[in-house]
């Protein structure tokens, strides 16, 4: 009997581990990576890329130049620069 | 492969070539980021101003409104989620309007301003202010209705070219939204107080959902922020809820809510406080905040009795009512 609860013991110890380890990294996960998706703004969207270069050829969406945006490795390079002026 | 950043909201996305920002309509295409509807609206209507709602701008006034595909904010009940929630190669209609044509089309229909509104008119900056240079030439309004999620940077360069602005004011509650909108609440707050001192006429909406953003000590606090940073005579409208798009699980909010949030926000020191979206509510009209008498009876989007001065005051005590009259 004891050596059949030590047995459970040991392998209950194995799966409370897995089942800790899993639930720390699913709370890390909620925790910073949701507002760092809000704050950070690494929230693009994927677009249907056919429906859009068919639309944007027939003139149904503009291809006109945004306003406010920089390429992305000027900050990384640590010399911001405008996009277009606005 | 450009990655673009776009410094337009406080998202700021970082957009691989060929994505599009978080509002689905700012695409990267080789390394330039491109502001897709320009020009291509795909709702047109002409509105009177109270639908804005806009209550002390020009009343009675019919405005061009116009919105075009996608939006920064993802709100659980937005009421225009066909074209809040779509980028424009998923648009059925989509109209060909460049902002001359857009001017001679709101002048052709009898139109003394311009509204930008339905959607966000955020993620359309561009096509809002090369129309609003356009229309200040010639002679027209712009009124921009928006919840303001937006930088301080571009806002102040397009605050020199509004006239009018409804922002939404969706709760005094950061947490609500980031649950609600998918966005945050100091954006808000940085943006209506850029609008109010730059000269732009304001009004703020808030609509009152049940159980979510409906509770009287947030609505006196936000009250009392407005009062501080806005003015006491800065028009609010409390407007009631409809369940639609994902919040289909909550009534439509009670009168009597309603009723309680315009008590608590007068007693807080405002001075114009509207009930929005119930039908012939007394809360729909505007008094004189000194003695009371009734200044504009409104039923609905109409207007059925007009009691201010040419100069916009209270016809007995001469009280001077804020808002652009003529």
């Amino acid at each position: 009997m004891y050596r059949l609860i030590r047995h459970w013991h040991h392998r209950d110890l194995r799966f409370l581990g897995v089942t800790g380890a899993t639930l720390i990294f699913i709370a890390l996960f909620l925790g910073t990576e949701r507002p760092l998706l809000e704050a950070e703004g690494s929230s693009w969207r994927r677009i249907d890329q056919a429906a859009f270069q068919q639309r944007l050829q027939r003139g149904d969406l503009s291809g006109r130049e945004a306003q406010w945006y920089h390429p992305a490795q000027a900050v990384e390079g640590n010399s911001k620069t405008s996009g277009p002026a606005p | 492969m450009t990655e673009v950043v776009c410094e337009l909201c406080p998202r700021e996305c970082r957009i691989p070539e060929g994505g599009a920002g978080d509002c689905r309509v700012r695409v990267n295409i080789d390394g330039k980021l491109r502001a897709t509807t320009y020009g291509r609206p795909s709702a047109i209507h002409v509105d009177p101003m109270e639908k804005k709602p806009l209550y002390h701008f020009r009343p009675g006034s019919p405005v061009f409104s116009i919105a075009t595909a996608g939006c920064n904010l993802h709100c659980l009940n937005c009421q225009n989620w066909q074209l809040s929630q779509r980028g424009g190669e998923e648009m059925e209609q989509i109209y060909h309007l460049d902002p001359p044509e857009l001017i001679s089309m709101a002048m052709a229909q009898g139109c003394e301003s311009i509204a930008y509104t339905y959607s966000d008119p955020v993620v359309f900056y561009e096509y809002v202010h090369d129309s609003s240079e356009l229309a200040h030439q010639s002679g027209l309004r712009n009124v921009f209705i928006t919840a303001a999620y937006i930088n301080q940077k571009p806002l102040h360069r397009l605050c020199r070219l509004l006239d009018a602005s409804n922002t939404d004011l969706k709760a005094f509650d950061d947490r609500f939204y980031r649950e609600t909108n998918g966005a945050s609440l100091q954006p808000v707050l940085n943006a209506l107080v850029t609008l109010r001192e730059e000269g732009v006429w304001l009004e703020v909406t808030n609509l009152l959902i049940p159980t979510l953003n409906d509770d009287l000590a947030m609505i006196r606090r936000m009250a009392k922020w407005i009062r501080r940073e806005l003015g006491e005579q800065t028009p609010l409208h409390f407007s009631r809820f409809q369940p639609q798009y994902r919040m289909r699980n909550l009534p439509a909010t009670p009168t009597e809510t309603l009723d309680r949030a315009r008590r608590e926000a007068m007693d807080a020191g405002l001075h114009y406080v509207y009930v929005g979206n119930v039908f012939g509510h007394e809360g729909n009209s505007t008094y004189c905040p000194t003695d009371g008498t009734l200044l504009i009876q409104r039923v609905g989007y109409h207007i059925t009795e007009y009691n201010l001065t040419e100069d916009g005051r209270c016809p007995h005590c001469k009280q001077s009512i804020a808002g652009v009259w003529q």
